[in-house]
């Protein structure tokens, strides 16, 4: 799913009915964008600022295990769209007039679905086809250990049979009844039509077949693409990656991040783009994207970054208009429950959870929310923003959580598990066993309380909020460094762990904290918290939580979805942080901008276009 | 140039034979009296190192430039290592209730977005500045002089095998490589001065050489030789302590350029991580924080930086002009568009006053 990529760069939820919090720059509150009128231009250029220091490394849309990336998606998405479109403007949902289907049945007591495709076409004008499908799903079929967006247990390991009838349907036999809610936002929105007569190959060169139709032979292809997927050199060169489906191809790309896009002449969707060429452009920094930002000339759409809302007025009079879009995902920091080397220390104390508790205790989120950004973001309560919509928040999460900030509840936590406490030193264990009282399994006599926090560096805000999280926590007696890293060599670095993956290199972290994960639809923890999910990067294992999130997949009862979302929040298999909204600023005749879809990880230039004169 | 002078020394009794006390004679008796003043028998003096000898303790007292350097170091000494005993101020907790104050209010320059005291979070990052600078200046010296050193005494096979090491080292783009190494690893200060160390004695190395290589052949060494000392007393006892005033000249740059090293290594964000305080990683705050109107993060750090390290150099030239004048045994030349740090460069290896011996 997508969820378990890391820190995708747009993902953002509009809610008009979001309270505006006060802008605590000091400035005038943001608001959630005004509509630009004015007759549309055909043509024109958009460049797009992309998040400081992260940038895409990968254009074959499915991510392989060992890729976390999530700014690929926002290079991919424009180019092969997904199944399932998730997001209509401001609205969440299922948006019929983008999704690849046209109808989309449920039957056999939610254990059959039909899906009919539209009549569309790809770029080099062949239809198409659910072979197109049957094609992607063999690929992931024989290769879902390898693929980033793979859940325990459902697609495509769930599917008993793939039927196509005719030339456009796909009926999907599945292993057992599902929520269809839930199968439809979250999981068939995560996969993507493949066009089978150019891509089913094994070599560049080689002749296409239907190689995906032998396990071998989908191996085969599979790890071709992924390879010549990788190469940066040639994204925008070769013939591959040109044949598409989605209203954008892509026309340059170079090592340092930047991409562009053109239109796709034979885009069979309702949206025709209107501008003619998009480009996403790097920044090693949020400085420095601010610098260019101030410069008013050649930044048409960013992000501003959460530590300088006081320039906005600034970069009003240089022709900016503003507006802000709460994120639909969840913040955290990541503990490591297996980090690297059998003998690692912080390994049994992070497994312990009355320690991660202290953890949380420790952590000021209220503070950060309106110190770090300005109020602009989700307090982080639990593992679903309260901001994001009614019908997902329990009472505790509306309460504040199940560990608002309390240094006095921390140090009793770790008092009566045999620390000694020592406020802004090192705290060690004194009463070492498995006893109540004791430390716990695994901690050593005199072991210090001690973890690193490894970061995505590049972003004021995330500094702040790290250095703030150190402070806190050192003065209720855990030690915390902080190691700030690139996003895109943070991401290359760490990887899935868990407890038999736990000496392998990717593993050699404690903490980590890359931004966010945004959801797909629904704030499901499927792919975040199953035990062995490719996104479970810290390897987090309970049966208890394992029982819940299926109850989410396979029924719709709102009270099966609380009782998840409670006993993720008091679990604590991530650290919950505030989740900053995305402060946007974009140039005051560009229109189409707002209202931003929530729920689509890539913005939606196919919408947008120049006035003549702004209103 | 100041003309040779014979120190009272030379005018004993050089003869060989006259013992262990008689070879104490030519040993200088500090750097700037070296043994210029070893009177062959019957013969003018030799041309010893003392010649260029013009840096004497009461030289460099009536010098303005070193003084007013010297009186700044001073100065900041004071600032960071014995203000903070006055003024104090929590700089290991994060307060964000006092993010971005303005001067005033208890804290005399402001707070920054930590909630810190900017004036006292000067005085700590100041101690780290100098602490580095002080020590890589020592390490560099100590490393570099006794390789050269060796180097120029052995000469030959050794000599040339040792340089071709050093010109290696010396291509190396020392801060490209520094990067490298901060992107790669967590860098915390001494992890710090042990690399900026290793990675700057070729330069003092090359100096000293050049300088050994001009002063092994002078009659005070072959007259030591002759008289029956080994090579290492030789090479402690009467060469190095005449490098003496390359020393000086290369630790009081060397301190300047680490600074500078540091700062611009946490200026790019790739110091030693916080909470650790230094003057480079207050800039790259404070330069963010400039457009929100947080002049006070900004222009206080950048003054003792510059204010500092201006002072180290203002020594350094000073030593320089005081050894050589214009000539100078050190010749210093400025890259002018060069990255920081190491951007003092120095021409060695050539002989002067007719010198030879080469590797």
């Amino acid at each position: 799913m997508r969820k378990t990529h890391r820190l995708a760069v747009m993902a953002a939820g509009v809610s008009l009915s979001v309270v505006v919090a006060a802008c605590g720059g000091g400035g005038a509150k943001i608001g959630t964008g005004a509509t630009v009128h004015g007759k549309p231009l055909h043509g024109g250029t958009v460049v797009v600022a992309e998040v400081p220091g992260a940038s895409p490394n990968l254009i074959f849309p499915l991510d392989p295990s060992t890729n976390s990336n999530g700014y690929n998606v926002n290079m991919t998405e424009g180019l092969w769209p997904f199944l399932v479109y998730i997001g209509d403007g401001a609205s969440s949902g299922v948006n019929p007039q983008e999704s690849l289907f046209s109808s989309l049945t449920w039957s056999h007591n939610d254990s059959v679905v039909t899906i009919v495709l539209k009549s569309w076409k790809w770029s080099d004008g062949v239809p198409i086809t659910a072979r197109d499908f049957t094609f992607m799903y063999n690929l992931l079929k024989a290769n879902y250990n390898n693929w980033l967006s793979y859940i325990p247990g459902l697609f495509p390991t769930d599917v008993k049979q793939v039927l196509t009838p005719n030339e456009h349907t796909v009926v999907l036999d599945l292993t057992r009844s599902y929520n269809p809610t839930f199968y439809t936002d979250d999981v068939l929105s995560t996969i993507m039509l493949l066009p089978q007569h150019v891509w089913d190959r094994t070599s560049q060169n080689g002749p296409v077949g239907n190689y995906d139709e032998t396990t071998k032979g989908a191996v085969a292809v599979y790890n071709f693409l992924q390879k010549a997927g990788a190469d940066e050199s040639t994204f925008a060169t070769n013939p591959l990656w040109q044949v598409v489906d989605g209203p954008w191809k892509l026309s340059a790309f170079n090592s340092s991040g930047y991409y562009a896009w053109v239109p796709n002449k034979n885009y069979s969707g309702p949206d025709q783009p209107y501008l003619s060429k998009v480009e996403y452009t790097p920044f090693t920094d949020d400085t420095s994207e601010m610098d260019t930002l101030r410069s008013g000339t050649s930044l048409d759409l960013a992000q501003v970054p959460d530590n300088d809302l006081k320039q906005i007025p600034e970069l009003e009079a240089e022709g900016y208009s503003v507006f802000q879009v709460p994120t639909n995902g969840v913040a955290e920091i990541q503990p490591n429950f297996w980090p690297a080397g059998p003998s690692t220390p912080e390994g049994p104390l992070i497994r312990q959870l009355y320690i991660r508790q202290a953890m949380e205790y420790l952590i000021n989120r209220p503070q950060l929310v309106s110190k770090v950004f300005g109020g602009y973001a989700d307090p982080g309560n639990g593992p679903v923003p309260v901001s994001y919509g009614k019908q997902w928040d329990t009472s505790l999460e509306l309460s504040g959580g199940p560990y608002p900030y309390s240094p006095s509840k921390a140090d009793a936590l770790l008092k009566a598990n045999g620390w000694k406490v020592v406020p802004n030193g090192i705290s060690t264990c004194i009463k070492p066993g498995t006893a109540a009282g004791d430390c716990g399994a695994g901690i050593t006599p005199g072991q210090p309380l001690e973890f690193q926090l490894l970061y995505a560096s590049g972003t004021a805000a995330f500094d702040q909020q790290n250095a703030a999280i150190q402070s806190s926590e050192a003065a209720g007696g855990i030690h915390m460094t902080l190691k700030g890293e690139p996003f895109n060599t943070m991401v290359a670095t760490t990887g899935t762990c868990n407890q038999q993956s736990h000496t392998l290199g990717a593993c050699n972290y404690e903490l980590e904290f890359f931004g966010y994960i945004p959801y797909s639809s629904d704030p499901s923890g499927a792919g975040n918290f199953n035990t062995d999910a490719i996104g479970n990067y810290g390897g987090y294992s309970s049966p208890e939580m394992d029982k819940l999130i299926d109850a989410t997949e396979y029924g719709s009862s709102p009270s099966a979805f609380a009782a998840y979302e409670n006993y993720a929040a008091e679990q604590l298999p991530w650290l919950w942080l505030p989740l900053p909204y995305y402060i946007w600023v974009y140039k005051k005749n560009l229109a189409g901008i707002t209202p931003t879809d929530p729920f689509q990880e890539s913005l939606n230039p196919e919408s947008w276009y120049y006035v003549k004169s702004a209103s | 140039m100041r003309a040779p002078k014979a120190s009272p020394a030379g005018r004993g009794d050089p003869r060989p034979g006259a013992g262990q006390d008689l070879e104490a004679a030519f040993v200088l008796p500090g750097a700037s009296e070296p043994a210029g003043g070893v009177a062959p028998e019957g013969g003018a003096l030799p041309t010893g190192p003392s010649e260029r000898s013009g840096l004497t303790l009461k030289s460099f007292w009536h010098n303005r430039r070193a003084m007013s350097g010297v009186w700044i170091v001073a100065i900041m000494v004071v600032f960071c290592f014995i203000a903070p005993l006055l003024y104090r101020m929590n700089l290991t907790t994060v307060n964000l209730n006092l993010e971005n104050n303005p001067p005033g209010g208890g804290h005399l320059l402001g707070t920054d977005e930590y909630g810190t005291d900017v004036l006292a979070r000067l005085m700590v990052g100041g101690q780290s500045s100098l602490e580095l600078g002080f020590a890589v200046a020592i390490a560099s010296t100590v490393i570099g002089a006794v390789y050269g050193a060796v180097s120029g005494m052995i000469g030959g096979f050794v000599d040339a095998i040792l340089m071709r090491i050093v010109d290696t080292l010396l291509a190396v783009p020392i801060f490209i490589l520094l990067l490298i190494i901060a992107s790669m690893y967590t860098l915390n200060l001494v992890t710090i001065i042990i690399i900026l160390s290793l990675l700057s004695w070729p330069a003092v190395c090359r100096l000293v050489r050049a300088e050994v290589l001009t002063l092994r052949t002078r009659e005070f060494v072959h007259a030591a030789t002759s008289m029956g000392a080994k090579r290492r007393r030789i090479l402690f006892v009467h060469l190095m302590p005449n490098t003496f005033n390359i020393f000086i000249v290369t630790a009081t740059f060397a301190v300047a350029d680490s600074i500078y090293a540091l700062s611009a290594l946490s200026f790019l964000g790739l110091g030693p991580p916080p909470p650790f305080a230094d003057w480079g990683t207050m800039l790259t705050n404070g330069v963010n924080n400039l457009f929100n109107g947080y002049w006070w993060q900004v222009y206080p750090p950048l003054f003792v930086l510059v204010i500092t390290v201006l002072a180290f150099r203002q020594i350094g030239d000073a030593c320089n002009d005081l050894i050589g004048g214009n000539r100078g045994v050190v010749r210093i030349r400025r890259r002018r568009f060069g990255l920081l740090p190491m951007s003092t460069q120095y021409d060695d290896g050539k002989p002067v006053d007719g010198d030879v011996s080469t590797a």
